[in-house]
Formats: structure tokens, sequence, C-alpha cells
């Protein structure tokens, strides 16, 4: 009786926000204060063995990641809860806007926030994996990162060049407006951490990346 | 010793209009050259000569006036 | 409008005629030669231009003889600019440059990844798709914004086309080499473990190259397997997290690997989870062809004038993301 009256709880409090391409995101409840649960859900397309071990790996890192980051200041959600073998992760619930859906002038702006946080990652030898507008959420005036499903730790340049070129993509695509301010604005942020020297080394390395694959015609 | 090199190539008795539709096919192309590579084309009374002119790299040119000299008849075997 | 279409990029030379009727098209005629390297190797871009050149005349004899059409009846004429190898690009634009010169036709330059654009859509109807163009010289996933087709994913490093060819050919096959790739790896459902690496909406390849040429020793249709469900299952990650970011209902695949079933059956698997319909080039028309580049200098004849032969270059990193589309 007693198990079936909180199943029944636990089920009145699962509402799906989004159905993302990495996890369905739920809104729910932990520890009596509102929570994101994000379920990796098995994908019917991907081999069994390859299909689990991607979604077990990208389920620890992230939880694991998200930890490393708040002890050198980048604001990102609590974890709460993480399961592993279900592929389950409770995090805190940011209310806010993302960067996506703020207006052209906000956007820009807070590109050099972003440029910040991504230079703060940098730093510490973290790379994000995909750094979309969508996965930074404005809430009071403060950035938070989201989404570390793709993180990993390196302090190669050409990884973070592609954390960068991944950006700039987004804001190309996305955008195109106001891309040319955008980007000034990230990079702006990005130099005050990394420094000059680091900055000049990864942008140098993201226009390596743009003259590789894209349009090479060679078959 | 580096080489330096002109070769003229001529074809002869064509009709004012192939002659204007080679040069017109090839002339585009005849851009972003080598900097010791040159070509030229001319209408001769019946003929279209070409000039190359090369330094150096002797199989640059060779490889050029090769591929000029199959366009030219490609040119000549699309308009028949 | 009768438009005459010359692609010659790389492998393929091809000639088309399509007819435009208002907004809707008719391929009357698209007739290939298809240059095949040794087995093993890869293509020569010279020794591909030779065999373009050679079979020129009668590619474009044949497609005006089933089409019945004669040369004065053209409208326009449309070559492939770009993006591709120099002397193949070269053999295009010279046999339509003499034609448009000899006959007095006006002439287009085309994008050569736009024409799988819109031929894909003139033969599917998809209106505003996320289009996912995968073949030899490119892997990109790409949306319609604000008069250009901009890029939303991509490889990293070498294309899709480019990862089965060189697996293909160090098996000692004679690219391309997706078909027979597709044809092994169906005898198989063995996954041996491989790099699986997709970097936001982008997708590396260069280490699933790598390791699945070591595995080859040990088994090659379990190799060509693992490696389709690896690479397959990164496109489909990668196409759905840049529909997710897009929100657009209809996805277009485009380009020779689309012909691959695998491939298909992992993006329809993607669309219906996001709601999402699904479009697909005919096998015939999804590589390259002729019919792309006559439809997309069609369409681009509605709204501009044909260039001066003088200007009809060839380019041959021509980005696609550059080309402002005003039809």
């Amino acid at each position: 009786m007693s198990f079936k009256l909180r199943f029944k709880l636990v089920y009145k409090l699962l509402k799906l926000l989004k159905k993302g391409a990495e996890a369905d995101i739920y809104l729910t409840l932990w520890d009596g204060k509102k929570a994101i649960l994000k379920i990796r859900q098995k994908k019917d397309y991907r081999n069994e063995i390859l299909d689990k071990r991607i979604r077990m790996q990208r389920t620890v890192r992230e939880s694991e990641i998200i930890s490393d980051i708040k002890s050198f200041g980048v604001r990102s959600p609590l974890v709460y809860f993480v399961d592993p073998k279900k592929c389950e992760i409770y995090i805190q619930y940011v209310d806010g806007t993302s960067v996506k859906d703020l207006s052209n002038p906000k956007i820009i702006k807070t590109c050099e926030e972003i440029g910040k946080i991504v230079g703060l990652l940098h730093k510490n030898g973290i790379m994000h994996g995909d750094l979309t507008t969508s996965n930074f959420i404005v809430q009071k005036g403060k950035v938070f990162v989201i989404d570390f499903g793709l993180a990993q730790r390196t302090d190669k340049t050409e990884d973070h060049a592609i954390d960068l070129r991944l950006f700039k993509e987004i804001l190309n695509s996305a955008h195109a407006h106001i891309m040319e301010k955008a980007w000034i604005s990230f990079l702006k942020g990005y130099k005050k951490i990394v420094g000059i020297s680091r900055h000049n080394r990864v942008l140098i390395q993201v226009s390596v990346i743009e003259s590789r694959g894209r349009y090479a015609n060679v078959v | 010793m580096s080489l330096e090199c002109k070769v003229q190539v001529f074809l002869n008795n064509l009709t004012p209009q192939k002659s204007n539709a080679i040069r017109k096919a090839l002339t585009p192309d005849n851009i972003n050259f080598p900097e010791n590579l040159s070509m030229e084309i001319e209408n001769v009374n019946n003929s279209l000569v070409f000039t190359f002119q090369g330094k150096g790299n002797i199989r640059t040119l060779i490889s050029t006036i090769d591929e000029v000299l199959e366009h030219a008849q490609v040119v000549l075997r699309v308009i028949g | 409008m009768l438009g005459l279409g010359i692609e010659s990029t790389a492998h393929t030379f091809s000639c088309a005629i399509l007819e435009k009727k208002g907004k809707k098209g008719k391929i009357l005629s698209d007739i290939r030669k298809i240059y095949r390297p040794p087995d093993g190797e890869g293509i020569h871009p010279r020794e591909a231009s030779r065999h373009h050149a050679e079979n020129s005349p009668e590619v474009l004899s044949e497609c005006l003889k089933k089409a019945g059409v004669k040369m004065t009846d053209l409208d326009i004429i449309s070559y492939a600019a770009g993006p591709g190898l120099g002397p193949c690009l070269r053999i295009g634009a010279v046999v339509a440059r003499s034609l448009a010169s000899y006959y007095k036709i006006p002439i287009y330059p085309v994008n050569h990844a736009l024409g799988h654009i819109e031929l894909g859509k003139m033969l599917t109807g998809a209106k505003d798709p996320l289009v996912l163009l995968v073949s030899g010289g490119h892997t990109m996933i790409l949306a319609f914004l604000s008069k250009k087709w901009r890029v939303f994913g991509e490889t990293l490093d070498i294309t899709l086309g480019q990862l089965l060819d060189q697996i293909g050919r160090s098996a000692g096959f004679a690219s391309p080499c997706g078909t027979k790739i597709e044809e092994l790896a169906s005898k198989s459902t063995n996954y041996v473990n491989l790099p699986y690496v997709v970097k936001g909406n982008d997708v590396s390849f260069s280490g699933l190259l790598s390791a699945t040429k070591q595995i080859i020793p040990k088994g090659l249709e379990d190799a060509c397997f693992s490696l389709q469900e690896t690479a397959f299952a990164m496109i489909g990650e990668a196409t759905e997290r840049a529909l997710s970011f897009t929100g657009k209902k209809e996805l277009l695949i485009v380009g020779g690997v689309a012909a691959n079933k695998r491939l298909s059956e992992i993006l329809q698997s993607v669309c219906k989870r996001h709601n999402c319909k699904f479009f697909v080039s005919p096998r015939e028309y999804a590589g390259d062809c002729g019919s792309q580049i006559s439809w997309t200098g069609l369409l681009e004849s509605s709204t501009k004038q044909g260039v001066p032969i003088e200007e009809t270059f060839v380019r041959q990193s021509w980005r696609l993301d550059t080309v402002e589309v005003m039809y």
C-alpha cells in the first residue's frame, strides 16, 4: 500500500520539459526542491553495445565534471544524485532564460560573460564539447552553463579550438545577424581570462580546423 | 641551371567562330598561373597561336601545354 | 525553360537537360560517365580530368539525343564551378563556355553543394528542411536562414565518403567503396568497439579510420559492420542535435552516401523521435549528376542574368555558405 502511494507521488511530480537530442529532461522534485531529471534514453538506432557504452560514459563524466568546475568558480547546477546504470542524473533546477532566446543586444552582451566562462573552463583543463547558445542560462543577471555530456578533461590547444569553433559555427548559423559583434564580445571575455598569447594560439588553431574539414574536396 | 623556355603552338585552318569559341572557353582559366609561367592566345590570319613561356621547372610548362591543348580539343569536339 | 547542366567536380562527368515550368522541374535526360581509379587507389585529379575530356562529347550528344533537344533549343547552360578538383572542374567549364559562346546561350556557374540540395528538394518536395549532405566531398548539416544555407554541423577532419573509401581501398576495393562496404556489413552483427567522436553538432572520423584499419585483419565483415554502426550513429546523433537546436520539422538527405540503406534507417528513427518528416533523394539522383547543376541554374535564371563568359571562373573551394540564394 505504502509502496503504491509513493509511486503515485513520484509519478505526479515528473513533467517532461524537453525531448533533447542527448537526453530527455524532466522537471521533478529532489528533497523538496525543484530539480531536473536527465535521462539518457536508449537510442534504437544505435547498436546496443555502443549505445550502452556512450550513455554510461557520458552520465558519469557529466556528473564528475560538473562537480570539478565548482572548485574554480564556474556557475552550473548542483548534482544531487547519479545512477550510472539507469543513465540518470538529478540536478538542480535553474530557473532562467536560455541565451538562445534572449534579444540580440542581450546575446551580444552575454557573449562576453560566456567567453569568460569558457576561458575559465579551458584554463582549468576542461573542454565543454557542446558550446551552443542554448547551453547557457541567464538567471537574475548570472550566467549558468549546463550540459556537460560531451565534456572532456584536456589541455590540448586543438580541443579548446574545437570548442571555440563550435560556438562560432552556432553564432554563424543561428545568430547570423549579430555574428560579428557576438563573436568579438565572446573573444573579449575569453582573452581576459586566458591571456593574449593563449587566446592567439587557440584562434590560429580555429582557422586551421576551418580550412581542414569544411569544403575540403579531395576525394 | 634553370631553363628558360618559350613554346608556340599553332592551331591552323579555323573559322573565326571556332577560334573565338576556343579563346573564350580557355581564357577564364588563364589566371593564378605560377609566377614563372605565362600563356598568351592571339589570332593570326586563320590560326590561333598559343605562346607559353616558362622558367625553372619544365614539367609545369609541359603539363600546362598538355592541359591547354586537351581543352582546345574538347572545344572543337563539342561544338562539332 | 530548357537548361543544360554540366557536372564535373570529381569522379563523375555528367550532362543533363531539365525543363522548368513555373516552379516544377522535369528531368528530360541525365547521362553520366564515371571515372574509376585502379583497385586500391584514390582519385588522381589529372587522370580523372583526362577521362572527362575524352568522354565529354559523347555524353553531351547522348544527353541531347535522349532529351530530344537541339543545342539551339536551350535557354541556359549551367556548369559546376566548385567546390571540386581543379582539373576536373575546368573540363566542365570549358565545355559550358564553348557551347555558350558558340551558340550564344546565357551561362550560369553553379555551386555543386547547392545543386545537391536544390535537386533533392525538387525531387522529394521538402519545403524547409534541415539538410544532411553526405558524399565524398562533404559531410555537412545545413539549414536555410536569411538568404543563405548555414552550416549547423560538419566533419572536423575527413568526410563520411572519404572514411568509407579509405577503408574500402585499404581492403583492396576500387573507390567509391560505399556499396561494397554496405554489402559486407550486412553479413555481420558482431559489433567491435570503435571510437565514437561527436563534438556538439560536429563529428570527427580520423580516429575511427585508423581504429577500423586495425581490426580489418580480424574479420572484414565485422569491421565493415562496426564501422557503419559507429560512423552512422555519430551522424545520427549530430543530426539529432541540429534538429533539436533548429526545431526544423523536415530532414532531407542528399549526396552519394544518401543511397546507403542503413544510414537512411538510422535517420528515419531520428526523425520519428523528433516528429519530423523524412526525405531522401532517390538513389539514382543522390550522387553527383548533371541534373543538380541544371536545376539550380534554372532556379537562378528566374532572378539573375547569366554571367559574362570572361567571368565564368572555377573555384576549387567555393564555400556553400557564401552563396546568396535570391530565388
